[in-house]
């Protein structure tokens, strides 16, 4: 029953403790008997014990903080009476006053001395979190037990990260200089060849700097998209490749954010830290970490190869190490293509090698391929 | 390879062709003539190879599953992971022992802490190390055993000779002698692996702990089979 009306003030009242007064709504109507028609339904939604714990802690709160306002407001009226003057003129200040008159004290440290607060004031504040209509709390940092310094922890990661985002050369993929022609129109003056040549030399220059980037936008002012490659048409490099029993198309666009699509799946769809790592791998070798997107798609070997007519197709899923080896391989090779410079360092770390090894066939007479069994005698 | 060519040869003198697979069984898929290992250091791949170097011409093995060059790719947490594995669940290997490296960050981090807040310390560098990577590498090196027992049968009977060790043998068996140690520690439900490998490497970082019994215990069974040294050969 209790349960039943907490739901219900919950999911009326949809940010129940937001303030004070809302809690005590939510006490008051806890206390009322719920209507007829929610004890019979079933759909009845229970609460967590976390927030049953919450509620709890809320109410008694609320109900302390209360008791101990009312206890504030008759001291300060004692005091007025004890020291002769109205409530109206009695502050703060005043009641300091009064305190340090009436209760003198030889100590020093302000922790000893007599003091009389508003409870608001000097007790310790009750943390308050919003919940949403089911019942749950709103933002998955209430489980930090301090949302707010952790969002604030979070929120300067982000900054810090975009800041070091930030600091990387300009992405110059899939565009080019403007040539002398335009040039010359842009400014309005006369450029000869040999001052284009300057200018040229010094926007590499600016370009080649590691945190070029931050400049981009000044860059790219002087930079023209490639003939056939403007940003719906990029340049791409596709490749089928395989591993083990796992054959890929993977197609690899220039000038990307670095997303990833594999069978439809994103690179943190991938659970295993080893299968973001292999997938990664060509983009560290090559330097290209973000800067380019794959697309791929896989498909078994063995299930596009012809069965024995008596026998049912079995039904075959790409390994969950072979399919990243074998985008790793076709990743490789499409960057090779894209980025000629990277060719050395892929050939030289492994990448552009297809791995050929496979699953070695199981002998006759043994359990394996390399397993025996174990020899009895008899 | 020599069997395959050799193969070849008596097949196709018969009639009717059929490949049969005599390839020696220990055979690599890479020919060791014309495949040497990649260079899998980022730093080391931006610069350019030396004249004289085979890969200059030669192929290049593929990348392993596990050399990803990430930066923090850690030769003895890999081994670890690798001396850790039971029933090929590499990623599972691999959570025990990074959630073990967690517990230790975690529990340096709070004698760090209550080292900096101490008066009696005031003033002075805070010596507890923080970094569980070399915690562990350290810890791993104190169990590095130096000689190992290898049973050698002479006359029939068999002996316990020991026997010089490579440093990474030694730095294997230093790996497996703890594996074992917690592994038999760790009851199903009740105590995890994970946690006793971190009170174990805690303990083997200060020179203390079961593994670094065990290496004693190994070094004085070494002691006492002096004697059958001579029947190393």
């Amino acid at each position: 029953m209790l349960r039943a009306a907490f739901t219900r003030s919950l999911s009326t009242t949809s940010s129940l403790a937001a303030t004070s007064s809302a809690a005590t709504s939510a006490s008051s109507t806890s206390s009322a008997p719920p209507p007829s028609s929610d004890v019979g339904d079933l759909s009845v939604r229970r609460i967590s014990k976390a927030l049953e714990t919450y509620l709890r802690n809320s109410k008694k709160n609320v109900a302390m903080m209360e008791r101990h306002r009312v206890e504030f407001e008759t001291g300060r009226r004692h005091l007025a009476s004890m020291m002769g003057i109205s409530v109206h003129e009695l502050n703060q200040e005043a009641i300091d006053r009064a305190i340090e008159y009436l209760f003198p004290s030889g100590l020093s440290d302000p922790k000893a001395k007599p003091v009389m607060r508003p409870p608001d004031e000097i007790l310790p504040r009750f943390q308050r979190f919003t919940f949403d209509d089911e019942g749950r709390p709103e933002g998955s940092r209430f489980f930090t037990l301090s949302p707010k310094v952790y969002g604030l922890l979070s929120d300067i990661g982000i900054k810090t990260n975009a800041v070091m985002n930030d600091l990387e050369p300009v992405n110059l993929s899939g565009s080019q200089w403007m040539s002398a022609e335009k040039l010359k129109k842009k400014l309005g003056e006369r450029v000869s060849p040999q001052m284009y040549g300057q200018l040229l030399i010094a926007f590499d220059h600016l370009a080649s700097q590691p945190a070029s980037s931050i400049e981009s936008k000044f860059i790219m002012e002087y930079r023209e998209p490639l003939a056939a490659s403007t940003e719906k048409n990029r340049r791409f490099a596709t490749v089928r490749t395989h591993c083990k029993d796992t054959r890929t198309n993977v197609t690899v666009y220039d000038a990307g954010k670095g997303k990833f699509e594999i069978d439809g799946l994103a690179l943190y769809d991938f659970r295993h830290l080893q299968a973001r790592e292999i997938l990664l791998a060509p983009l560290i070798v090559a330097n290209l970490l973000g800067r380019v997107d794959v697309v791929a798609t896989s498909e078994c070997i063995s299930t596009t190869l012809p069965e024995a007519p008596n026998k049912t197709q079995v039904e075959r899923l790409p390994g969950q190490s072979s399919l990243p080896r074998a985008v790793r391989h076709g990743v490789a090779l499409c960057l090779a293509a894209l980025h000629p410079e990277s060719f050395e360092s892929l050939r030289l770390s492994g990448l552009l090698t297809l791995d050929p090894r496979k699953k070695e066939r199981s002998k006759v007479n043994q359990p394996g391929a390399r397993a025996k069994w174990i020899w009895k005698r008899r | 390879m020599k069997a395959a060519v050799s193969c070849c040869k008596v097949s196709s003198g018969l009639v009717s062709y059929r490949w049969i697979s005599c390839s020696s069984a220990t055979s690599s898929m890479y020919d060791a003539r014309v495949f040497r290992d990649p260079i899998l250091d980022t730093n080391e791949l931006r610069k350019p190879l030396n004249a004289d170097d085979e890969r200059n011409f030669l192929f290049v093995k593929s990348m392993k599953s596990d050399e990803t060059p990430v930066f923090y790719r850690d030769h003895v947490i890999d081994k670890l992971v690798r001396v850790c594995i039971k029933d090929g669940k590499k990623e599972k290997a691999r959570k025990n022992v990074l959630s073990a490296l967690e517990t230790i960050k975690r529990r340096q981090y709070k004698a760090w802490l209550k080292n900096e807040s101490s008066p009696d310390t005031a003033g002075e560098a805070n010596k507890v190390e923080l970094d569980p990577f070399v915690i562990a590498r350290k810890a791993i090196k104190n169990c590095y055993p130096l000689m190992k027992l290898q049973g050698v049968t002479r006359g029939g009977t068999t002996y316990q000779v020991p026997f010089p060790i490579e440093q990474p043998e030694a730095e294997f068996r230093a790996m497996k002698s703890m594996r074992d140690i917690c592994r038999g520690r760790a009851k199903h439900g009740e105590t995890h692996f994970k946690d006793i490998l971190a009170n174990e490497l805690l303990a083997a970082y200060q020179n203390e702990g079961l593994t670094i019994q065990a290496k004693q215990e190994l070094h004085k069974t070494c002691e006492a089979n002096r004697a059958y040294a001579h029947y190393r050969s």
